[in-house]
């Protein structure tokens, strides 16, 4: 049977969403063999199925990953199959093959998103050309220039800028959205270099794990997601990895097959508490009650481990009754050896030195116990003579830990959290019988105030029975293969001197950098710039938006902090008039709470503003000089090293930049060059950084270049061969391997910071700590051990030094509801969330999710908009009506762009996110006030709201 | 029936439905029936159009003229609605449709569209196709094809509460296949058929016209103008 | 009867909801136009209304004496459109903060996904859960039985049910016919369109892209009589795979582990060990009585492999081995050797 011509025609016309116009005739082509690339057999148009097959068909196959993309699942490796020069779909390669036979592989990993990449990247929201801001700030009024010119207005600007203020007369925001590889290195070499200062922000987003660092001297303990299957207890509390581990998540649905027990702990039924056995919901903001009710269930029942929380905890430690500070050799020894902490010995009935503090003598240091060690748990009428003579009683911290807890038996806690006792009970006792178990803390858990507290109640129910560091089990967030080669392929001006084989060098290198940052830091305190600097102050201070119970107001407590110089990385008065700023990686409007005030202070106050994106957005449509770049696929990328997947991911150059477009490194490399040459035709050499340090602007590119010697591919060639994790991976060998490689090791940075292991075995699953669980190397943590209990004076004052339960503040004034939030299954923060295909398959527009009860008693029908709003604001959103939302909570999904809401205002607009006063304490032990390691966090979990009708 | 013959009148003007010629045309008004539900060739069909749910439209005016070269049939039907398929409404109704079908053997049933060894051909024309004709041939139900070859002519006007639709082709056939051969001064069996979009009507749901000769109509193809 | 059929079971406590065969199957197969509103795949929130909407009530299939069951044409707006939006205007158009990013052409009540994550039940006891949906490429299929003109066709060598586009009028009694609704209409060309199974890839030894993207590991395919093969096990031997509504009277070739939810509340906020959250009669709805028996295997074989780490069903859901999902359908797509078609 034979169509008619024109019939032919239209089957075949536009393919690929308007980009690849494959407006062919069938009847004019032959089928070609690609592999062979010679004509086989001349065949025609047959019939309806060569539609088809000639739908599935390519020019070629490419290597690729979503590097630009801040998802903390880690790789996917991904084929790009290229038609015409255009990627027109992506499916995964699916390379992971099965290392050991007692766990599933990590095939085929990729998610929705990365499925529409490639029409991500060709989206009306992706910039083509450089634009030039041709109206107000804001406004949205744009022209398009050259490269030329918008370059050249920049190195004009910035030699001004740095030849009369310096380094401090401009800054960089930044976000996570980065590609690990060339294009991150070439934003902190360009921008160290020149001693212009970069926002941090884990902690700025939310994600920063104080509690963990607090407890373990980690904030980023995990594994990978492979060990979630060898769990006989899983318990996801705060998260949601069925929406945002999509990649892992079958390890949980199938550790469930083989036998674990699922459990679920939010508010809501979310699409992870479907997935579990046992769905528990506290009343938002009492997960801390919760857990403490089951360490109390657990040691009263005696189900804790106590060989384990005698060497590997400091609850055994001894504590003074005066000062309620731990017992230190200092207090009673002339010369005594500091940080160096005592427990009390049963048998020997004296006090014994630990030898994990970190004051013990350093090569004696170790968790593990001599034979005629006996720790008592809990001593009785134990005291000491301190030095001055006077005596003073100690008690062990189990024992102080014991009292605490009384308020938390199952009953009270029931009243807290709105869990039935017998329910609490039930999860405590399953929680320590278990053979293993894991806590899953998911992201959301520090975006409460009170959420340190949570972390330290949760990692105590994991240390009580024993399962940090356990195969299987333990308290775990996510965690990375750092690559050294990267951090030094950005910090380090003459990194191509560096040997692969010479381990020593490399390591005095990464002692030398770690120097120089903390001398002169390229990162500081994105939180605190909001707070210093974005109009944001007296919110985020507001005493009523914080722990009632406070002594003090919080501003007092940030005064004292920054008199006793406590907080490294603040952005102090010398950053509070940038004359020029950048942005990259990231949407600051989007990612910071209140985010909009940025355009009515640093945005409203800088002389020019630069955004390198990929695409328009809110913080793009309120700069000035837009340089669009290179996304994925166009550019030779590596993926952020997210440990769930232990495999390197490479995402190679495929087809050419979109539009005018270009790489992260190349728009920079061509910036320093025009610096250099602008500053010499200027006559400026030597100009200082915003910390002080001198350097000569003429030598700019040289210096990006490290003397011309690094471009992207060989930075990428320094990554792999300077990173233990990586030895013997090379750049040809990822490429004959659609791009992935299992680690082969940890790296330097990744020991330290990395799950904290040297156990890393490339067929087995990565477990945390297993140095400590095994090797008995002591904790990173002050006591070496896993430190429940703290005695920096804030944490004293404010009745925090073990964990507790604290209500949830008031945050945005007295109001009936919690506007709760998450990552969403449908963007990676706000990429993705403007796609048009992902769109279709939601609403198309934002919605708050509410319950039905609260819907009705306030008018508001399924899809109507609803007002959002409290003291700070409103927001103008859909509802969506349903029975998995808990009554009192409003729930929305996060990423949402402010330009999707009607009204323009988001709902991270109306969170005040108040401070939480602990995260001011630094220089004690390991609570040291850093960047991305413990500091000052956004929150906005703890927002409270009242929602109405909206009438248009 | 009879084919006038206007000699000297184009095709283009043949094709024009308002045309004073067609004024001028005698036309006959045929009795159209549904096709029978039970002939329906799937139970699907027949269940979703039992008998008596066949047939919206019950008469249908026909003039035929020819030019000595092409012969054109002008329909015209009372409809409250245009149906023309046209995109972007919820569009859950059928374009309206109308034929001309011819008997290729004397004896075709035209109840059953043909038969194995017996074809029926018809020039079809469809409101969202308007402008394009199609010819095909059916030996039996669901079995029509489309007949290259030949180029029919087809063009609706939608006015004042109905369709005028002008269907045309050379006289002489050019394919091969089992389609209409029509000369000047002989005779063919000839039927109409009306579908009656906003009624579901697609495929053998249909209105026909049941005439004397076995089913058929005759048409005589005029000699003199 | 095919000669051969080839199957789907899809594995319900596997699905994650995350839409990556929607969109695996979107950017393979329904981007052209008039097929933008088309979603070969869906996932649906159930109980819920679905897509198109309220398509469980629209008829379609057999009768139990195996007569047709009327159907009525699902509506376009029952899909869902192909919203646009107005993304030039939102940053471009000079707007300020006034910019929006709004759908064009007015306000829908519905898409493919409208109902995400509702569910039914009333707090603490809700429910839901997620259920994929592809053509059920049926042994007996209503929609190659309505088509008057013969222009749907069951492949002899697979089963699998394609459209005869050059042969296809548009008639649409297809997509009355299917009571699944899994049939579709190009109105652009005015054929009926729908899952092919990805029958090029099949040809060519790979797996359906909604089953091979399929980061949830859910979905098992196969020839349905391969013994050796997991869809046989799973539906013939260990009888926990079952097909969606079997009364519509298809005999559907996709086929579904039923999902086990948590534990549900009592009145007093203790669980409730008494009763599933899942209420067993809408559970029975969906998938005939047969289901309380799958459930009870699976929570059965669980307990088993949670005691002594045996079950060959446990093994086979867990799917150690991803390539051993699908039944031989597991070359990788790259070393296909395509046809290319060129000028």
């Amino acid at each position: 049977m034979k169509l008619p011509h024109t019939n032919r025609r239209d089957f075949l016309c536009g393919a690929a969403a308007g980009a690849v116009a494959l407006t062919l005739d069938l009847s004019l082509l032959r089928p070609v063999l690609a592999a062979e690339g010679v004509a086989k057999a001349a065949r025609s148009y047959q019939d309806y199925r060569d539609v088809y097959r000639e739908k599935w068909s390519w020019d070629e196959i490419g290597i690729g990953t979503h590097t630009c993309t801040n998802c903390a699942s880690g790789g996917c490796a991904w084929s790009l199959y290229v038609k015409e020069g255009i990627v027109w779909r992506e499916e995964q390669s699916a390379p992971y093959t099965q290392t050991n036979s007692s766990v599933p592989d990590y095939s085929p990993r990729g998610c929705q998103k990365g499925a529409s990449a490639s029409a991500l990247y060709r989206s009306a929201s992706r910039l083509r050309y450089p634009l030039k801001r041709v109206g107000a700030r804001g406004e949205n009024r744009w022209k398009r220039i050259s490269w030329d010119e918008a370059l050249d207005e920049i190195a004009r600007e910035l030699v001004t800028t740095l030849s009369t203020r310096g380094g401090a007369g401009a800054y960089v925001e930044n976000g996570n959205n980065a590609d690990f590889g060339p294009s991150w290195i070439a934003m902190v070499r360009f921008f160290t270099q020149l001693g212009i200062p970069i926002t941090e922000n884990f902690a700025s987003v939310g994600d920063l794990m104080t509690g963990a660092t607090a407890t373990l001297g980690n904030p980023v303990p995990g594994g990978s997601s492979d060990d979630w299957f060898r769990t006989d207890y899983f318990v996801n509390w705060f998260g949601n990895p069925i929406s945002t581990r999509i990649p892992d998540a079958h390890f949980i649905t199938e550790a469930r097959y083989r036998g674990a027990k699922i459990v679920s702990i939010t508010p809501d039924f979310s699409p992870s508490a479907i997935h579990a056995d046992l769905w528990i919901s506290p009343r938002p903001g009492t997960d801390a009650a919760l857990a403490l009710a089951a360490c109390k269930v657990i040691i009263d029942e005696k189900l804790y481990d106590e060989p384990y929380v005698l060497e590997q905890t400091d609850l055994p430690l001894l504590v003074r009754s005066d000062t309620r500070q731990f017992l230190r050799e200092t207090d009673v020894v002339e010369g005594g050896r500091p940080e160096c902490f005592a427990w009390w010995d049963e048998k020997k009935k004296q006090i014994v030195w630990s030898a994990s503090s970190a004051g013990y003598d350093q090569d004696k240091r170790t968790l593990r116990l001599q034979p005629d060690d006996h720790p008592a748990l809990e001593p009785q009428g134990v005291t000491v003579t301190l030095l001055s003579g006077k005596k003073v009683s100690l008690r062990s911290g189990f024992s102080i830990l014991r009292d605490k807890l009384a308020a938390y038996d199952a009953q009270s806690a029931a009243k807290i959290t709105g869990v039935h006792a017998n329910v609490i009970r039930r999860f405590a006792r399953e929680f320590a019988q278990a053979k293993s178990a894991i806590i899953y803390c998911g992201a959301a858990c520090p975006k409460i105030l009170h959420g340190d507290l949570v972390q330290r109640a949760q990692i105590l129910m994991a240390a009580l029975t024993g399962n940090n560091g356990r195969p299987g089990g333990g308290w775990q967030e996510m965690t990375f293969f750092e690559l050294d080669g990267k951090i030094l392929s950005a910090f380090v001006e003459n990194v191509c001197d560096l040997k692969p084989d010479d381990p020593a060098g490399i390591w005095a290198a990464l002692i030398q950098m770690g120097r120089e940052q903390h001398e002169s830091p390229t990162y500081f305190s994105g939180s605190m710039m909001r707070l210093e600097h974005a109009g944001t102050r007296s919110e985020r201070l507001n005493p009523a938006y914080n722990d009632p119970t406070l002594p003090r107001t919080p501003e007092q407590f940030l005064k004292e902090a920054l008199a006793r110089g406590d907080i490294n990385n603040y952005p102090g008065p010398e950053l509070s008039k940038p004359e020029i700023i950048f942005n990259m990686f990231g949407n600051p409007f989007r990612h910071s709470r209140m985010g909009h005030r940025l355009a009515e202070t640093r945005f409203k106050d800088a002389r020019l503003i630069v955004d390198l994106t990929l695409r328009m957005d809110d913080t793009a449509r309120h700069s000035d000089i837009l340089l669009p770049t290179a996304g994925p696929y166009e550019k030779l990328g590596v993926k952020y090293s997210v440990a769930y997947p232990p495999y390197f991911h490479l995402g190679d150059k495929v087809v050419e930049p979109l539009g005018e477009s270009k790489s992260d490194w190349d728009i920079l490399a061509l910036l320093a060059h025009r610096v250099a040459e602008e500053a010499k035709r200027r006559g400026v050499s030597t100009v200082t950084g915003y910390r002080g340090r001198p350097y000569d602007l003429t030598r700019t590119y040289e210096r990006f270049t490290d003397k011309g010697r690094l471009n992207p591919e060989k930075a990428v060639e320094l990554i792999l061969e300077l990173s233990p994790a990586t030895k013997g991976i090379t750049l040809e060998a990822l490429r004959a391997n659609k791009g992935v490689a299992r680690y082969t090791g940890v790296s330097q940075l990744g020991k330290m910071w990395c799950g904290t292991t040297e156990d890393y075995k490339v067929d087995e699953p990565l477990v945390a700590f297993m140095d400590m669980s095994v090797r008995k190397r002591p904790w990173p943590t002050s006591t070496g051990r896993q430190q429940f209990y703290l005695d920096h004076s804030i944490f004293l004052e404010v009745g925090e030094e073990l964990p507790v339960h604290k209500e949830p503040p008031m945050a945005g004034g007295h109001y009936p509801l919690t506007l709760t939030c998450g990552h969403t299954r449908w963007s990676i923060h706000s990429a993705w969330r403007d796609l048009d295909v992902l769109l279709h398959l939601q609403r198309g527009e934002p919605v708050i999710f509410v319950n039905p009860d609260d819907a009705r008693t306030r008018g508001v029908a399924d899809h109507d908009y609803a007002v959002v709003h409290n003291d700070l604001g409103q927001f103008i959103v859909r509802a969506k009506v349903t029975p998995g939302i808990r009554p009192g909570q409003v729930h929305i999904y996060h990423g949402w762009l402010s330009t999707q809401f009607v009204g323009g205002r988001d709902n991270d607009s109306i969170c005040p996110s108040p401070i939480k006063v602990t995260q001011l304490a630094g220089r004690h032990g390991h609570i040291n006030n850093d960047v991305g390691w413990y500091e000052v966090a956004q929150n906005d979990r703890d927002t409270k709201v009242d929602f109405r009708k909206h009438v248009a | 029936m009879k084919a006038g013959y206007v000699p000297g009148v184009p095709l283009q003007g043949l094709l024009d439905a308002q045309a004073d010629i067609w004024r001028q045309a005698s036309s006959q008004v045929i009795e159209l029936m549904g096709a029978p539900s039970g002939l329906q060739p799937t139970s699907a069909v027949r269940a979703q159009f039992p008998d008596g749910a066949i047939g919206a439209v019950k008469q249908v005016s026909v003039a035929v003229l020819h030019n000595g070269g092409e012969l054109a049939f002008r329909l015209a039907w009372r409809d409250a609605t245009a149906d023309t398929g046209a995109d972007g409404q919820d569009d859950v109704g059928f374009p309206d449709a109308a034929a001309v079908l011819f008997a290729t053997r004397s004896n075709a049933p035209l109840m059953t569209m043909g038969a194995p060894g017996l074809p029926v051909s018809a020039w079809y024309w469809r409101a969202d196709e308007n402008g394009r004709g199609r010819q095909v041939t059916a030996e039996g139900l669901g079995t029509t094809q489309t007949v290259h070859g030949d180029q029919v002519h087809a063009r609706g006007v939608y006015a004042d509460g109905g369709w005028a639709v002008v269907i045309a082709r050379s006289l002489r056939a050019q394919s091969a296949g089992a389609v209409a051969q029509l000369e000047m001064g002989a005779a063919a069996s000839f039927s109409v058929a009306v579908w009656e979009g906003s009624h579901g009507e697609r495929a053998g749901v249909k209105s026909f016209a049941l005439g004397p000769l076995g089913g058929w109509h005759e048409l005589v193809v005029d000699r003199k103008a | 009867m095919s000669k051969r059929q080839l199957a789907m079971v899809m594995d319900l406590n596997k699905c994650l909801g995350c839409h990556t065969c929607t969109v695996a199957c979107k950017q393979l197969w329904t981007r052209d136009e008039g097929m933008e509103y088309m979603w070969w795949n869906t996932v649906n929130t159930m109980p819920g209304r679905g897509a198109p909407r309220d398509w469980e009530q629209m008829g379609g299939g057999f009768t139990p004496d195996g007569q047709a069951r009327p159907g009525r044409l699902p509506k376009r707006a029952e899909f869902g459109e192909a919203w646009k939006f107005d993304h030039e205007g939102s940053y471009y158009g000079g707007q300020g903060d006034d910019s929006h990013l709004k759908i064009k052409d007015g306000s829908p009540d519905w898409g493919p996904n409208w109902d995400e994550d509702e569910g039914a039940g009333e707090y603490p006891n809700s429910f839901h859960f997620y259920l994929p949906r592809i053509c059920n490429h049926c042994t007996h299929p209503a929609c190659v039985e309505a088509c008057p003109r013969g222009a749907v066709e069951k492949r002899e060598e697979d089963g699998i049910v394609t459209v005869n586009e050059d042969r296809c009028r548009g008639y649409r009694f297809c997509q009355s016919a299917c009571p699944y609704k899994k049939m579709y209409f190009n109105h652009q060309k005015k054929v009926a369109q729908k899952c092919i199974f990805c029958f090029p890839r099949i040809e060519q030894g790979v797996a359906p892209a909604c089953a091979r993207q399929c980061p949830g590991r859910v979905r098992f395919v196969g020839y349905r009589d391969d013994e050796a093969a997991p869809i046989y096990k799973l539906v013939d031997k260990w009888q926990v795979a079952l097909p969606l509504h079997p009364e519509y009277g298809t005999e559907p070739n996709v086929f579904y582990v039923p999902p086990v939810l948590p534990a549900s509340y009592g009145p007093d906020g203790d669980i409730d060990e008494s009763k599933p959250r899942i209420p067993d009669e809408y559970l029975v709805s969906l998938f005939g009585p047969k289901v309380l028996d799958a459930l009870a295997t699976i929570k059965a074989e669980r307990e088993k492999k949670r005691a002594t780490g045996e079950s060959e069903l446990m093994d086979l859901l867990i799917a150690y081995e991803w390539k051993n999902m699908f039944g031989g359908f597991d070359r990788s797509p790259e070393t296909v050797s395509v046809i290319r078609w060129r000028k």
